[in-house]
């Protein structure tokens, strides 16, 4: 039976029914995932409550450490994989008629998942443009990260800072000041490329669809890139009842990957980024001298 | 903004800088093919070539 009605909708006829959806109904989407963006508020309040900081606003997470803010995280994946067994189970019931919903669905929270984590680390998707692109190629990145196309520079980006180990760091910056890094590349910039590549176009969607359509419109794109292969792959979904079953094991397992992934680049990008954020929150004063070591080793 | 900071210190302490190994041996086990690609694989060099 499943067979016979999954050979009765084509992958590029669903792809073009999502696609729909996501021009006409967008606002549906965000209305069901709503609830599942954590707010600068929350986040302010979470840390004022659990840590001895006192933060007013989301950019001074950065004075934190790195394994405290990871804890926030670790504490809200379990919402977030929740949320998606639910929405799995629920819209996959519904079998074929469920199908685009599940997928545009499903994918949105995904994508509204990344967005949270990013802003636990501090960087605020909601306000920053450029770092809501940022998290739309993270998102990109975690669906398939075997996969992901290796000609993206952003993509390159990633996964040079994935692979950024401890060696690397202090290879960069022990011993050396701000300026002297910056000056000679390294880690600084590589994310100060990222951030170019994002504003760039992350600016390219603003013209075409303003603040308020930014959202959509990075996540229609995001799609138009991901979109095909995940259709191919939730076709199975379309069987009722079966579905149910099928739908939430998938997109809790596929949520999970996401959010292990996006929580692994963000909490480096965090330790990574965290003396230059520090310095332009004190408005780059100096912080770093030439005798300064920016990383302390702990001796075993 | 005139706001007294508390500067974490060191900025990066050592929990942090050996998070970064952690971490990325984390990322390369979610790179690594899954135990049923795996197996896949193992199967395909046992069939013998015609």
């Amino acid at each position: 039976m499943g067979k016979d009605i999954g050979l009765t909708i084509s992958e590029q006829e669903l792809y073009s029914q999502i696609m729909t959806l996501l021009g006409s109904g967008f606002h549906t989407l965000e209305e069901h995932a709503v609830k599942y963006l954590i707010s600068e508020k929350q986040i302010i309040k979470k840390v004022n409550q659990n840590t001895d900081f006192e933060i007013c606003q989301l950019n001074e997470i950065c004075f934190l450490r790195s394994y405290d803010v990871a804890k926030f995280v670790n504490a809200y994946k379990n919402q977030d994989i929740l949320a998606a067994t639910l929405e799995g189970g629920g819209t996959g019931a519904l079998g074929f008629a469920g199908l685009p919903l599940n997928i545009a669905l499903s994918t949105f929270l995904y994508f509204r998942a990344v967005q949270s984590i990013s802003m636990f680390y501090g960087y605020d998707v909601k306000n920053d443009s450029a770092e809501m692109v940022i998290a739309s190629e993270v998102f990109t990145n975690a669906l398939s990260p075997k996969t992901s196309n290796a000609n993206n520079e952003m993509t390159n980006i990633i996964a040079k800072i994935m692979l950024m180990s401890q060696a690397t760091a202090i290879k960069q910056t022990a011993k050396k000041t701000w300026t002297h890094m910056i000056e000679k590349g390294g880690i600084p910039l590589l994310l100060a490329q990222m951030r170019a590549l994002a504003n760039k176009s992350a600016q390219k969607a603003l013209q075409n669809a303003g603040q308020k359509g930014l959202e959509n419109s990075v996540f229609k794109e995001t799609f138009e890139q991901i979109g095909r292969k995940l259709t191919l792959k939730n076709i199975g979904k379309a069987v009722p009842i079966a579905s149910a079953v099928v739908g939430a094991l998938m997109d809790t397992a596929q949520m999970k990957q996401v959010l292990t992934f996006a929580d692994l680049f963000y909490q480096k990008r965090f330790i990574l980024e965290k003396e230059s954020r520090i310095a332009n929150l004190m408005d780059n004063k100096k912080l770093f001298s030439d005798d300064v070591i920016d990383i302390e080793f702990t001796e075993k | 903004m005139n706001r007294n900071y508390d500067l974490p210190t060191p900025i990066i302490d050592g929990k942090e800088a050996e998070a970064l190994d952690v971490l990325t041996k984390k990322y390369l086990q979610l790179m690594e093919p899954s135990k049923i690609a795996k197996i896949g694989t193992k199967a395909s060099q046992l069939i013998p070539e015609k």
